[in-house]
C-alpha cells in the first residue's frame, strides 16, 4: 500500500479527477440465489436480483416460488420469511448426496443451482496455549497473540475443500472485548504452507476461510493458527466449524472474497455463480464443530 | 504465364527487332550523341535502335533489371555501344550485319576490387551506422553496419563514388578503381538541410530500394527538436507516435508494438538487453537523448541477429564520444537536470563519453507534504562510453549504463487503546534499476569480413526495505519492537557473443553469429528480522538458464528481386528442460519501378523468458521468470506485406499490412494477489494465445526544413485463455482501433529559432467496469463486470508544441528549449473507476496543460 501511496501522491500533483457520466446499459434482470444448506438445521435461500450498477438499493424478491430437489423428487418447498430470504426444515441429505435448488419468479427467467453434500470432516482437536502469549506478531495491533492448533484428519483419495469459521462468544459482557475488532473471529493462519498456496483470506483474517486438502490429502494435519490476545478474555467460548464444501463453491466464495477486497487498480475479478440463468451461490455444508472454553 | 506464350513473345520481340535492324542497317554510321543517366538496358537499346536506328537484336528477358548509364557526345556506333556494356556483364556482336547483344559471364570476373573503410563524422570521429555508399554508375551499394564498417566491389574502372547520411553533407569522389581500396570516409553535419539536398538526387538511401520493411529510423537529432514531457527528450516516447505503436497508460513510456505487451519488446542498448527501460513509475525512459546516435525500431520482418522476444526491437546505440575535441554540456530542466562530458583521451585514436541525469522530483514535492511523513522520489542514471582504436583493423569499446530509482516513504503513527500505547515509526524505500555493461571488439580481417565479438552484463533488481520501530507501553511497561523486512528480486545475464559481416561481392551481404546467455533468476526473496530474536530467509530459490543461438542471414540482390534470408537457431536450458527452436526470417523485395517497389517478409520468434507484472497498475514490480517443465517459451509468427514509395526526394511513404500470431503467451490467473503473484508464480498462471492485425500508413519527410512524418494505424489486437473471460476471446488492454500521429519540426522558423509539434489521436481504449450488482449476504454487494476490457474509455488526443531558440558566443552555445505538453489541456481518461460510497464514475487524467522549459549551454 506504500507503493501505490507513493505514487498515488506523485499523480496527485500532476493529475485531477472528475465525475463522469458512463452509459453502460444493462436492461437484463437476472434472479439472484443464494442458499446455504446445513447437513443439520434450517435450509435458508436468500432470492434479490440484478440491478444496474448505479441504482441504489436492493430489491428482494418476495413471491418466488423455490423448490429443492434430490435428482428428479421433489424434496420440499421454502416458504417465505422476510427481506428475501426462504426457509424449510432440512431433509437429511447424505454425503455424495446432490441437491438442486430451483426458483421461479413473475417477470424473470426460472433458475437452478446444484450442489453436493461433502464428506463431514473429521475434526479431533483444539489446543491453546493460554499461558504464553507469542509478541511480535505483526498483524495484531498489539502484536500479541495466543498460538494453538486445530488438529484434524483430511480423507483420502479425493480433493477435499474446507470452510473454518472460528466464532466466539462471550460468557462475561460486562466489559473488556472490544465488539468493533473482535465481532467475528479475530486469529490468523501461521501456516506458510497453506497462506502462499491455498488460503485466502479477508483483511485482518477475519471470519471464514476455504482451503484445500492439496498439500495434506489424506494426512492428520496439524493447522497452526494465533488468536489475537485483546478478543481473549477469561471465560470465552470459542467455536470451530469445519465445513466440507465442493470445489465449485470454494472457487466461488474466493472470487467473492477477492473482488471484494480488490482495489481500484486491480484486475477485476469476476464474480463467480452456480446458478443457471442467475447469478449467486447455493452450496451444502457438512460442518462439525469443536468448542472450547478459555481458562487462564 | 504459359512456356508456350512466354517463348512466343520472346521470340517475336526478336524477329521484330531483328526486322527493323535490317530496314535500318544502312544508317548505322550516324553519329550519336547520348547522355543517359541510370536506365533501364533495354530503354536505351530501344532508343539507340529507333533514334539512331542500329540494327540491335537483344533478348528481351535477358536484359531485364539492367540499368545503365552512358555518356557520349558524336560517337560511332561502336564506340557507343562499347561505353554501355562497359560497367555491365553483356557484350556485343556484329553477326550478319546484325548487332547482337549477348550476356557475358565472364566479362568482370578478373576485374573486381573492393572499396572498404569507415564512415565516421568529421566533428567527433563518431562511427555512422546506416550511412549509404554507393557507386552511382553502376547503381551498386552498401550500407555501412552498426560500426560504420562498408565494404563495396566493383568492377574494375571508373568509379563514381556518392556516400550519403540523413542530415550530413554528401561526399562525392570520382576515380578510377584498379586494385582494392581502403577509403576511410568523414562525413560532415550539415547545418541547414536544403530542400533538394544532392541525398535526394540519388537513390542509395531510398525505402524502395531496400528489403528492410517496419522499421523506423528517426535521426536523434529530429528526435531532441521534437516536444517533450517535463522537457525531457525521450526516444521511446518519440517512438510511442509512429505507426503500430502504442503507449497504453497516459504519459507511459511503455510501448506495445502491432498488438503485443511491451515485455516482448527486445530493447538494445549497446547491443545489450535491458529489462525495465523505464524511470518515473513508465513515465519517462531510462535513455539519455543527449547519449545517443542511433535508435532504430523493427516491427517485422526481423533479421536473425536479433532474437529473444516476439514483438520488436529497438536497437538503440550510444555515443562512443568526440575523438577531435573535448565537448561539454549541461542541461537545466524542470524536473531533471544532466551534464554531458565527452572528448579524446589520445585525438583521433581514443575518446570517453559520460553522462549523468537526475531527477529532483522529491525536492519539489516536499512543501507539500506533511510534517510526519516524508515522502521522496528520485531517478538516477549514468551512461559512460570509451573507446579505443589500436589500429585500422582493430577498435575497442566498453560502455555501461547504471541507474536507479528510489522512492522512499517515512511516516510516523500514535496509537492509543485502553491498555496500551504504541507509536511506531516506519521507514519504507523501494529501489529498483537497471546496470548494463558491454566490453566489444571490432576486428577487420579483410575487405571484406568484419567481426565484433562482446562480453555483456545486464540485470535488473528491485529491492524493498521497510524498517519498524515500535514503541509500546503496554499496562505501564514500555517495550522496543524493532522490525526490518527486505524483499529483493532481481534477472541478471551475462552473455557472449560473436557476429561476422562477410561481402563477398554486391550480390551477397552474408551475417553469421552466435552468442551465449546465462541468466540467474531470483523472482522474490524476503528476509524478516525482528527483535524477539526471529531472522529468516525465505523464498530464495533461484533459477538459472541458458539461451545459445546461432544465426545466418544473406542479403542477395537479384535484379529487380532483393532477398534477405534468414535463419536463427535458438537453444534454452533451464530447470533440466530443453526446448530447441529454428525460426525461419525472410524479407523480400520487388522493385516495381524507380520510385516504388512491394516488399513481403515472414518471421518467426520465440520469448522463453517471461515477465510477470503484477495485475492491474503498471508498476516497476515486473519480475522476469524463465521457461519451466510448466511454462513453454512464447512463440509468434508474423507476416506482414506493403509497398514502399519514394514519393519525392527525401520524402517517403510506406503502406504496410500485418498479422501476429502469438501462443503460449503467459497471464495471471484471475485473481491472483501481488504476494501469491511473486511466492508462486509458477503455479498462479495460464497460458493462451494472442493475435494482432491491421494497417499501417506512415508518411515521412527526412529532409528539407521541415521534417516529420504522418501515420494512420488501424489495428485489432485480442487475447484468448481459456481460464479468463469464460474462456472467449476479448481484446487486448493495448487494443485501439485507429491511431493517428503527426510530428512536424521546423529548422529556423525564424533565424535560430525552431519550432515543433506533436499531435495524436487514438480511438479508447479498453477496460473493464461494473455495470450491474446484487446483494450478496456475505459481502452485502457483488458486481456483474462488463466483458473483460468490453469497456471502452473516451479516445486520446493530444497536441504538444515546442519551440527553441539557439544561441552561439564564440565557442559557447546555448539553447533555450519551451515545450507544452497536452497543449489545449485535454483531460484524457489515464483510467475510469467505480465509486460506491458516492455511487458515481470518475474519471482520473494526468498531465493537464505542462509547460516546461530547459537550458543547455556547452562549455
Amino acid at each position: 500500500m506504500k507503493i501505490y501511496a507513493g505514487l498515488i501522491l506523485i499523480l496527485l500533483f500532476i493529475g485531477c479527477s472528475k465525475v463522469i457520466d458512463i452509459d453502460i446499459p444493462y436492461e437484463e434482470k437476472h434472479l439472484v440465489v443464494f442458499g446455504r444448506f446445513l447437513s443439520e438445521g434450517d435450509w435458508t435461500v436468500h432470492i434479490g436480483k440484478t440491478q444496474p450498477v448505479q441504482e441504489t438499493g436492493f430489491e428482494d424478491i418476495e413471491n418466488a416460488r423455490v423448490s429443492v430437489f434430490s435428482g428428479d423428487n421433489l424434496v420440499g418447498r421454502l416458504s417465505y420469511t422476510e427481506n428475501g430470504w426462504y426457509a424449510m426444515q432440512a431433509a437429511k441429505p447424505a454425503a455424495g448426496e446432490s441437491y438442486r435448488v430451483c426458483v421461479e419468479a413473475d417477470g424473470f427467467d426460472p433458475v437452478e443451482g446444484t450442489d453436493t453434500l461433502q464428506p463431514k470432516p473429521e475434526l479431533l482437536a483444539m489446543y491453546f496455549d493460554t499461558a504464553n502469549a507469542m509478541t511480535n506478531f505483526p498483524y495484531f495491533m498489539n502484536d500479541t497473540g495466543y498460538p494453538g492448533v486445530i488438529f484434524f484428519k483430511d480423507s483420502a483419495g479425493f480433493p477435499n475443500f474446507y470452510e473454518m469459521n472460528i466464532e466466539y462468544q462471550r460468557i462475561d459482557t460486562t466489559e473488556g472485548l472490544q465488539d468493533t475488532i473482535c465481532s467475528s473471529a479475530k486469529y490468523a493462519i501461521e501456516d506458510g504452507l497453506l497462506q502462499d498456496n491455498e488460503l485466502w483470506y479477508e483483511d485482518h483474517h477475519e471470519g471464514k476461510i476455504t482451503f484445500s486438502d492439496l498439500f495434506f490429502d489424506g494426512e492428520e494435519y496439524l493447522m497452526f493458527i494465533v488468536l489475537d490476545s485483546r478478543c481473549i478474555l477469561e471465560g470465552l467460548s470459542i467455536t470451530v466449524t469445519l465445513s466440507g464444501i465442493s470445489k465449485q463453491t470454494h472457487e466461488i466464495m474466493r472470487s467473492y472474497a477477492i473482488q471484494h477486497q480488490s482495489g481500484p487498480f486491480d484486475d477485476p475479478m469476476q464474480a463467480g455463480t452456480n446458478i443457471e440463468n442467475g447469478y449467486g451461490l447455493f452450496c451444502m455444508f457438512n460442518p462439525v464443530t469443536i468448542s472450547i472454553l478459555w481458562e487462564e | 504465364m504459359p512456356k508456350g506464350k512466354l517463348l512466343f513473345n520472346n521470340t517475336l520481340g526478336i524477329l521484330i527487332l531483328f526486322f527493323f535492324g535490317i530496314c535500318m542497317a544502312d544508317l548505322s554510321e550516324e553519329k550519336i550523341t547520348l547522355n543517359l543517366n541510370h536506365i533501364p538496358f533495354r530503354e536505351a537499346l530501344n532508343i539507340l535502335i529507333t533514334e539512331y536506328h542500329l540494327p540491335i537484336v537483344f533478348r528481351d528477358k535477358q536484359v531485364q533489371g539492367i540499368t545503365v548509364s552512358v555518356a557520349c557526345h558524336q560517337c560511332t556506333a561502336e564506340e557507343t555501344l562499347d561505353r554501355l556494356v562497359e560497367k555491365i556483364p553483356f557484350q556485343w556482336k556484329r553477326v550478319s550485319g546484325q548487332i547482337v547483344i549477348l550476356p557475358d559471364e565472364n566479362k568482370f570476373s578478373v576485374k573486381k576490387h573492393t572499396i572498404s573503410g569507415f564512415i565516421t563524422d568529421r566533428e567527433n570521429g563518431e562511427n555512422l551506422a546506416y550511412a549509404n555508399i554507393m557507386d552511382k554508375d553502376t547503381h551498386r551499394g552498401v550500407m555501412s553496419n552498426k560500426q560504420g564498417f562498408y565494404s563495396l566491389t566493383l568492377p574494375d574502372g571508373p568509379v563514381d563514388l556518392w556516400i550519403t547520411y540523413i542530415g550530413y553533407e554528401p561526399v562525392h569522389s570520382n576515380f578510377r578503381l584498379k586494385a582494392d581500396t581502403t577509403m576511410n570516409i568523414e562525413l560532415s553535419p550539415s547545418i541547414i538541410e536544403l530542400n533538394s539536398i544532392s541525398v535526394s538526387a540519388d537513390k542509395e538511401d531510398q525505402i524502395q530500394y531496400s528489403t528492410n520493411m517496419s522499421r523506423v529510423d528517426i535521426p536523434i537529432r529530429q528526435m531532441q527538436a521534437m516536444p517533450a514531457l517535463l522537457g525531457e527528450t525521450d526516444p521511446l516516447k518519440v517512438l510511442q507516435t509512429v505507426p503500430g505503436v502504442q503507449s497504453g497508460m497516459e504519459g507511459s513510456s511503455g510501448l506495445s508494438v502491432r498488438g503485443s505487451s511491451p515485455d516482448q519488446n527486445l530493447i538494445l542498448l549497446d547491443g545489450v538487453p535491458v529489462y525495465n527501460a523505464y524511470h518515473m513509475f513508465g513515465f519517462i525512459s531510462l535513455f539519455n537523448a543527449s547519449a545517443l546516435k542511433n535508435v532504430q525500431l523493427i516491427k517485422g520482418g526481423f533479421p536473425a541477429r536479433y532474437g529473444g522476444r516476439l514483438a520488436s526491437v529497438i536497437d538503440i546505440q550510444m555515443k562512443e564520444g568526440n575523438l577531435k575535441k573535448p565537448h561539454r554540456e549541461a542541461t537545466l530542466g524542470l524536473v531533471m537536470s544532466k551534464i554531458l562530458l565527452e572528448g579524446p583521451i589520445r585525438k583521433d585514436r581514443s575518446s570517453y563519453f559520460i553522462t549523468l541525469r537526475r531527477t529532483y522530483l522529491d525536492w519539489l514535492i516536499r512543501p507539500f507534504i506533511p510534517k510526519d511523513e516524508q515522502t521522496s522520489y528520485y531517478a538516477l542514471d549514468l551512461n559512460l562510453k570509451v573507446n579505443h582504436q589500436f589500429s585500422g583493423r582493430d577498435r575497442c569499446f566498453f560502455s555501461g549504463y547504471f541507474g536507479d530509482d528510489m522512492l522512499s516513504e517515512k511516516v510516523a503513527e500514535t496509537y492509543h487503546d485502553n491498555s496500551f500505547i504504541k507509536k511506531s515509526e516506519s521507514d519504507m524505500n523501494l529501489q529498483w534499476g537497471n546496470q548494463t555493461a558491454a566490453l566489444r571488439w571490432n576486428h577487420l580481417f579483410n575487405r571484406k569480413c568484419f567481426s565484433n565479438i562482446a562480453a555483456t552484463y545486464t540485470a535488473y533488481r528491485i529491492h524493498v526495505n521497510t524498517k519498524e520501530a515500535k514503541h509500546l507501553v503496554e499496562n505501564g511497561q514500555k517495550r522496543l519492537d524493532e522490525t526490518d523486512m527486505n524483499f529483493n528480486s532481481r534477472i541478471g545475464d551475462w552473455a557472449a557473443q560473436c557476429d561476422f559481416d562477410i561481402l563477398p561481392n554486391p550480390v551477397h551481404t552474408i551475417r553469421i553469429g552466435a552468442s551465449s546467455i546465462l541468466h540467474a533468476f531470483n523472482p522474490g526473496s524476503f528476509h524478516v528480522r525482528m527483535a524477539g530474536g526471529l531472522d529468516t530467509t525465505f523464498n530464495t530459490k533461484t533459477y538459472e538458464a541458458v539461451e545459445s543461438a546461432a544465426y545466418a542471414e544473406d542479403e542477395i540482390q537479384l535484379g529487380r528481386f532483393k532477398f534477405d534470408l534468414g535463419i536463427r537457431g535458438m537453444l534454452f536450458q533451464a530447470s533440466g528442460k530443453d526446448y530447441r527452436y529454428i525460426e525461419p526470417r525472410t524479407s523480400v523485395r520487388i522493385l516495381l519501378n524507380e520510385k516504388i517497389s512491394i516488399k513481403g517478409s515472414y518471421t518467426e520468434t520465440t520469448q522463453a523468458i517471461h515477465m510477470l507484472a503484477p495485475p492491474g497498475f503498471d508498476l516497476p514490480l515486473d519480475f522476469w521468470v524463465p521457461s519451466t517443465d510448466e511454462i513453454r517459451p512464447e512463440r509468434a509468427r508474423q507476416i506482414a506485406c506493403g509497398f514502399a514509395w519514394q514519393w519525392k526526394p527525401g520524402t517517403e511513404i510506406t503502406l504496410e499490412s500485418y498479422h501476429k500470431k502469438m501462443r503460449d503467451i503467459i497471464h495471471y490467473q484471475e485473481g491472483t494477489v501481488l504476494l501469491d503473484a511473486r511466492t508462486n508464480w509458477d503455479q498462479n498462471h495460464i497460458t493462451g494465445t494472442g493475435e494482432g492485425y491491421g494497417a499501417e500508413l506512415f508518411i515521412q519527410k527526412k529532409s528539407g526544413r521541415i521534417k516529420g512524418w504522418a501515420g494512420y494505424t488501424l489495428s485489432w489486437s485480442n487475447r484468448h485463455f481459456e481460464g479468463l473471460n469464460n474462456g472467449k476471446t476479448f481484446p487486448f488492454k493495448y487494443d485501439r482501433r485507429h491511431n493517428i500521429n503527426l510530428a512536424v519540426t521546423i529548422d529556423d522558423l525564424f533565424p535560430g529559432k525552431d519550432f515543433s509539434i506533436n499531435w495524436v489521436f487514438g480511438s479508447g481504449a479498453p477496460m473493464t467496469l461494473p455495470v450491474a450488482s446484487y446483494y450478496n449476504p456475505e459481502y452485502e454487494r457483488s458486481y456483474i463486470y462488463t466483458s473483460r476490457n468490453g469497456y471502452r474509455m473516451q479516445s486520446y488526443h493530444r497536441l504538444d508544441m515546442g519551440f527553441t531558440i539557439k544561441r552561439a558566443n564564440g565557442k559557447r552555445e546555448s539553447t533555450w528549449t519551451f515545450s507544452v505538453y497536452n497543449a489545449y489541456n485535454r483531460l484524457n481518461p489515464f483510467y475510469i473507476y467505480y465509486v460506491p460510497e458516492s455511487n458515481t464514475f470518475k474519471k482520473r487524467s494526468v498531465f493537464p496543460i505542462i509547460p516546461s522549459i530547459s537550458y543547455t549551454t556547452t562549455f
